[in-house]
């Protein structure tokens, strides 16, 4: 049961972090210029909160890069051109709309949107690093004779572990998704822990070690990719 | 206006906000553990769920709250994969040591972070979201997952011990002076 003391406490702090009408302010103002100690305490817990915003002001660099992600600006000064070429689109896509109406044209040349992937593997256990690279086997399989789908696989954390030469059981299997241009990054913070630990990194031929895994991701997913994380 | 509008899908909105909030994300991350690598790693996952879950946040006003809520998941998710949780209100960080070397400046950030350390980690997620990002109490229910009321007890008992714990500095004399909550 809360006492009078933690119920005004509770409107002190209230009142400093903007919770109260104008009229509870009012009134607990009031009820400060009559009490010292209720306006000691405003004052502390004032004082406190800019404590708090001044410990976490400057705090130590994240170890990892920051991805750029591009801003709204830079989006925009491409809007002539992608004016022009979004006119070309409507006139394509009308007439493509109207051989479809004759029945001449496959529905899958519709799908606008990239048709490549990345797969995310941040976990060591053996059944997930199976399941990705099966996941990047199917996709290859999946695609039609026309496309030329594009497939990375980004590792971190412990998945980095897929892609170590004296741990993966998968060499074998990376080889051969390579041999089908499929890319293999592990990423580079993680490499970099690993290596403060005092753990010797050595990877498959096979794999990339220049970007982070979220660098990577993100540039991806801006181009339009699709992300499976297993 | 209208037309440039056009070219910049939700989707890109969403993706320019979660970029801009990595900052935000860490700076949390850190006060919640005081741990670089930590905080960055829950970043990263943050990030990634949010980059992936985008299609789940149906009102764009509302992203920060919903980055910061992912933020807390994957930090209850870090220490139930550790298999030593415990409950939020037995869950300290370490202090930081302070060299005697430093400023007056990093010696009173070093003593306010080491009695936030002290506080249980239900505490801190509170006092930190509302004093670091200013979130409303209704925003930060939502993004704790606890009833507004809990918010209110939980900030007021954490900055009743901080209050006590900073108070109890006066009585131990830095090189060039005392630190005191002053009227």
């Amino acid at each position: 049961m809360p006492n009078d003391h933690d119920t005004s406490n509770e409107r002190l702090n209230a009142f400093l972090d903007g919770e109260l009408d104008s009229e509870d302010k009012c009134r607990l103002l009031n009820e400060c210029a009559k009490s010292k100690d209720l306006d000691m305490r405003l004052h502390q817990n004032r004082t406190l909160k800019e404590y708090v915003s001044l410990a976490y002001h400057d705090v130590p660099e994240p170890t990892s890069t920051t991805p750029t992600i591009q801003s709204t600006k830079a989006i925009m000064s491409w809007r002539r051109p992608a004016l022009v070429a979004s006119l070309v689109l409507c006139i394509g896509f009308s007439y493509l709309l109207f051989l479809t109406s004759k029945g001449d044209i496959d529905k899958e040349i519709f799908r606008v949107t990239s048709d490549n992937y990345i797969l995310h593997a941040a976990s060591g256990d053996r059944k997930q690093m199976r399941a990705i690279l099966y996941k990047a086997r199917q996709l290859l399989d999946d695609q039609h004779f026309w496309q030329s789908r594009r497939i990375e696989v980004i590792t971190n954390e412990q998945g980095i572990d897929l892609l170590r030469s004296d741990v993966t059981p998968f060499s074998a299997e990376i080889s051969a998704l390579a041999d089908k241009d499929v890319l293999f990054y592990a990423c580079a913070t993680a490499i970099k822990r690993l290596e403060q630990r005092g753990v010797e990194v050595h990877l498959v031929p096979e794999a990339n070690t220049q970007f982070t895994a979220l660098d990577r991701i993100v540039t991806r997913m801006q181009d339009d990719w699709s992300y499976i994380e297993i | 206006m209208a037309i440039n509008g056009i070219f910049i899908t939700r989707r890109r909105k969403i993706e320019n906000l979660i970029g801009k909030s990595r900052n935000k994300l860490y700076r949390m991350a850190y006060a919640w553990t005081h741990d670089q690598h930590l905080a960055d790693d829950l970043t990263q996952q943050t990030l990634f769920k949010a980059l992936n879950s985008h299609k789940q946040l149906a009102d764009l006003e509302s992203i920060q709250g919903w980055l910061f809520r992912i933020l807390a998941n994957c930090l209850t998710d870090h220490y139930r994969m550790k298999k030593d949780f415990l409950s939020d209100e037995k869950l300290t960080v370490a202090e930081i040591e302070t060299p005697p070397s430093l400023t007056e400046e990093q010696q009173l950030v070093d003593m306010v972070r080491n009695a936030i350390s002290r506080l249980p980690l239900a505490r801190r997620q509170v006092i930190t979201l509302v004093d670091l990002e200013g979130f409303a109490y209704a925003t930060v229910a939502q993004i704790l997952d606890i009833p507004v009321g809990t918010v209110m007890s939980r900030l007021c008992r954490g900055r009743e011990a901080l209050r006590q714990q900073l108070i109890n500095i006066e009585t131990q004399p830095t090189k060039r002076g005392i630190y005191r909550l002053r009227k």
